[in-house]
């Protein structure tokens, strides 16, 4: 009895830091999966985070790889189980963060980072909500008009435990619950651990964390952002269609991705309301996509990802930012009368993987999780290429 | 089409989900069928391995969705076959490999069971969120008029607990650890009465635990099922309110069976479902495409506004406009707890603390038919009840609760008292165990004698402690043959106050009759269980109705 509870306790807490490190719920959107490949075309294989896994599967991406002879394969793993990957399995790394890329890109030799595109992280929330906030002194609004969500007032306001119903003037969301951010599982997936850089950095007095002593000292203070929210979904997609479907009952503050918003909005979905705000913390940070490229291949692709015109295009209609042509951008805005998002120059830099990472485990709710150490992985796998 | 990459990576899993088979299969049990119904697998039924039909383990409350799947078979071509299962049982069978080659899908109120469930999250290749629905409480009119509740000015979890605690009020509740409209109920009071901060960790639901028996001593009914609960609901008017779903609650209401009610989302927040409906990774890959056709479907704009107006549920998808009585709610959802203990935590607080004390009188046929197999069935019913278990199995005999045992055959035998102590409960246990044990079956059987004498005994545990849950078990095997049905329904009619609200739980076995068990069933609101396959599958599903 006691030996077999020490096997299943052991069993046990295998399967826990497997399962913590595995994308778990793939919130497919996109409707198109595991088309037949094309044996006329050089099969690419891609490790990818799973917020590209709709633009990836876009007919016009595809189409416009298959017309350079190539078709993606891709599988779908969030940062921590893309770093314990066998690189050897796949052409190109396709992170949604800077740190991540590298580190793969000096793990893996031969490897080269080839940025593609970036997008902004932002505060997602309702007009009336925001409003409250900017009488509470969270939220302010700069000289051009944009909402900035104070990251270190936010702290401040969770040390003391704020409620939503202790804030002057608030009608608009009159419950007792703790003024709190929604963010996704910062173990499995990228948005969730770029806030841990985003309030470690405030924490930090304002400076890019640089060891993981440094992650021990401000975990005390960032620690309750992450904790106290309870449950958290595991992909960025999942809080994201909370707050679209059931608005402020679940979710009043959630931390997204500008493209996040920005797609539905250029894709003119019925989702999006007029009440719905993004605020644009202070300080910013972008989550970077950054191929990173093992074989010629995947530098086939990277390089059209970020020069084929008809792909920068697709990645302007999603919402990103292509690095290398801001043309795409406007153009997608104006096409669809979306107006232009604010430009984001307070950015800061992310630390380096080994650092967030150690902020991931230190804001981790399960003691077991261990601190550095990456550990076997798999993922979702879908293939595109060929006709849809 | 699979990478080689994924099924290479996939070889660990493999064994590491064998060993966790293995040791569920030697120590643990799988939780309880919430409807006492058996859970019969869909893995040998026709078609279960077309591409075209997805079988699926699904939450029991979800078979008012079949008309809206009827309408998903002609128009995505797919066939749905649900399985009914409550949440953790099912959350552990497919962390476990245990749902693999049988099912295809799992369709429950959220993923945080199997997210949180060692092994859970890799079994899941997609989901889509379908539906939400929020765990309310629903109160009768003149209740909620009597208490100047409404919906539009709802009650904070902390008032309907002065309401309680000034017993002015009255609820029926679910069995939070085989239903999950009970665990969400327990989630939200629990995080409400603990100050509605951060999601409960163990030093929040330490500190909140008084306030939570508090609560709990309004807890007149609770039940395995939502069903059952509903119609007992129904049918004792002393009972002020009913914790369910929304949706539940509204059908109800639609149906007029329990006179008009007001649906109340506590002020300070609620515990929703939303549902997701997910690909299992063992499913045969062939099932994508049914997968992706059937949720894309369910998701479209006109097929959320069907599952509106017919079971209830809110939209997952933005842009359909809420009918008039979903939007008369607002709905503030509380956090979840982060983790698989904080769960369990919770749910032994619940159990060992602030529950109300269950005291159950167990009526057992020792009558000469008896003899052999069936005496051993029911030592090994008793071997179970006085085990405790892995974290999340309640039904062993918990801290706190009295088990009186009361044998008859000819006559009826003098009962046999226990109040298991709130801690080091072994011995107690072990001497439950060897009563039962000593059991020597003989003689006739005087069943509505022995039902007559337990009911007197109840009304002396109800006047002894008020707060004290008192039931009734049942088990016979054979048809009564010492006085008829009419000792015990008059016995019954001369009893006052709670006492007469007790309900009994019968247990059909061997060859006992039907009719006398139904007519107990119905003389008291009970429910007759059939242990003739199963009797300690039996014993332990009236677990969750004690």
């Amino acid at each position: 009895m006691g030996r077999s509870a020490r096997i299943g306790v052991l069993v046990a807490s295998l399967v826990a830091i497997v399962a913590a490190v595995v994308l778990a719920f793939v919130f497919a959107q996109d409707g198109k999966r595991d088309p037949v490949p094309n044996p006329d075309l050089v099969t690419v294989r891609a490790l990818v985070g799973s917020e590209k896994a709709p633009l990836l599967h876009d007919q016009a991406v595809i189409d416009a790889l298959a017309a350079q002879g190539l078709q993606l394969q891709i599988d779908t793993a969030g940062s921590r189980s893309m770093m314990a990957a066998n690189p050897d399995s796949y052409d190109l790394f396709f992170p949604a963060s800077a740190p991540v890329a590298d580190q793969l890109t000096s793990a893996i030799p031969g490897a080269r980072a080839i940025p593609a595109f970036q997008t902004p992280l932002v505060v997602l929330t309702f007009s009336d909500i925001k409003d409250v906030l900017e009488a509470n002194g969270l939220v302010s609004t700069d000289a051009a008009g944009t909402p900035v969500f104070d990251v270190a007032a936010y702290l401040d306001a969770l040390a003391k435990d704020t409620r939503w119903n202790s804030l002057t003037d608030n009608t608009a969301y009159p419950s007792s619950k703790t003024v709190m951010v929604t963010t996704t599982d910062p173990l499995r997936s990228n948005s969730g651990l770029m806030f841990t850089a985003l309030t470690g950095y405030v924490a930090n007095g304002g400076k890019v964390l640089s060891s993981t002593a440094q992650v021990q000292q401000v975990a005390p203070r960032i620690r309750t952002a992450f904790v106290d929210q309870g449950y958290k979904q595991s992909s960025t997609e999942g809080p994201f269609e909370d707050y679209l479907a059931l608005g402020k009952q679940k979710t009043p503050l959630l931390l997204a991705y500008e493209s996040q918003l920005l797609s539905r909005q250029l894709a003119q979905s019925a989702a999006v309301t007029d009440q719905m705000v993004a605020l644009y913390p202070e300080p910013g940070m972008f989550s970077q996509h950054v191929v990173v490229a093992r074989t010629e291949n995947g530098v086939r692709v990277g390089e059209l990802l970020t020069q084929d015109p008809a792909l920068t295009a697709a990645v302007a209609r999603y919402g990103f930012h292509p690095q290398s042509d801001p043309g795409a951008f406007a153009t997608a805005l104006t096409e669809t009368g979306v107006s232009t998002p604010p430009a984001v120059t307070n950015a800061v830099e992310p630390p380096g993987y080994t650092v967030l990472d150690s902020l991931a485990a230190a804001v981790s709710p399960d003691p077991s999780v261990p601190v550095e150490e990456p550990t076997p992985s798999t993922a979702t796998t879908t293939v595109a290429g060929g006709k849809q | 089409m699979r990478s080689v990459w994924f099924s290479l990576v996939r070889a660990p899993f493999v064994l590491v989900t064998l060993l966790i088979t293995a040791l569920a299969l030697t120590g643990c049990t799988l939780g309880q069928d919430p409807d006492g119904t058996g859970t019969g697998g869909a893995g040998g039924e026709n078609g279960g391995d077309q591409a075209t039909t997805l079988r699926v383990i699904a939450g029991s409350e979800l078979d008012d969705m079949q008309p809206i799947l009827d309408e998903a078979a002609s128009a995505t071509g797919v066939t749905v076959q649900l399985t009914p299962m409550g949440s953790l049982e099912a959350s552990e069978l497919v962390a476990g490999g245990g749902a693999a080659g049988s099912y295809d899908a799992l369709w429950i109120s959220s993923d945080r069971y199997l997210a949180l469930t060692d092994g859970g999250a890799e079994k899941v290749v997609a989901a889509e969120k379908i539906m939400s629905s929020p765990v309310v409480v629903g109160v009768r009119e003149a209740a909620a008029q009597r208490l100047g509740w409404s919906a539009e000015k709802p009650p904070s979890w902390g008032d309907i607990a002065a309401a309680v605690e000034a017993r002015k009020f009255g609820y029926a509740m679910t069995n939070p650890s085989t239903s999950n409209s009970g665990f969400s109920a327990l989630v939200a009071v629990a995080s409400a009465l603990a100050g509605g901060g951060g999601a409960l960790d163990e030093a929040r639901t330490a500190a909140v635990m008084p306030q939570l028996a508090t609560f709990f001593t309004g807890q007149k009914r609770t039940s395995g099922s939502t069903g059952w609960l509903t119609d007992s609901f129904v049918e004792d008017e002393s009972v002020d309110g009913l914790i369910s779903y929304e949706s539940s609650l509204l059908a109800l209401q639609a149906s007029g069976r329990a006179g008009p009610l007001v649906l109340l989302a506590p002020s300070d927040g609620v515990v929703s479902g939303d549902y997701p409906f997910a690909l299992l990774s063992d499913a045969p890959a062939e099932k994508r495409e049914s997968f992706d056709r059937l949720t894309a479907w369910l998701r479209t704009p006109e097929t959320q506004q069907k599952i509106m107006e017919q079971t209830h549920r809110r939209p997952m998808v933005a842009g359909v406009t809420l009918t008039d009585e979903l939007a008369r709610t607002q709905v503030i959802e509380l956090p979840f707890p982060a983790t698989r203990p904080a769960m369990d935590n919770l749910l032994a607080g619940y159990f060992t603390t602030a529950r109300r004390p269950a005291s159950t009188i167990y009526v057992l046929d020792v009558s000469g038919s008896m003899a052999g197999d069936r005496i051993e069935a029911l030592r090994s019913a008793f071997t179970h009840l006085t085990t405790p278990r892995s974290t999340g199995d309640y039904t062993a005999f918990l801290p706190r609760e009295q088990v009186t045992l009361l044998p008859f055959s000819s006559d009826v035998q003098t009962p046999i008292e226990f109040t298991v102590p709130a801690k080091n409960t072994d011995a107690t246990l072990a001497e439950i165990r060897t009563r039962v044990e000593g059991l020597q079956p003989a003689g006739r059987t005087a069943l509505f004698e022995a039902m007559a004498e337990a009911y007197r005994l109840a009304g002396e545990k109800v006047a002894a402690d008020p707060n004290s849950y008192v039931t009734v078990v049942v088990m016979t095997d054979g048809q009564a043959n010492g006085a008829g049905p009419e000792r015990f329904t008059q016995a019954h009619q001369a009893l006052r106050g709670e006492a007469a609200t007790v309900p009994a739980f019968a247990i059909m076995f061997g060859d006992s009759s039907n009719s006398d068990l139904e007519a107990i069933a119905a003389t008291t609101g009970g429910r007759v269980f059939d242990g003739r396959e199963d009797l300690t599958g039996a014993f332990r599903v009236i677990r969750g109705y004690q």
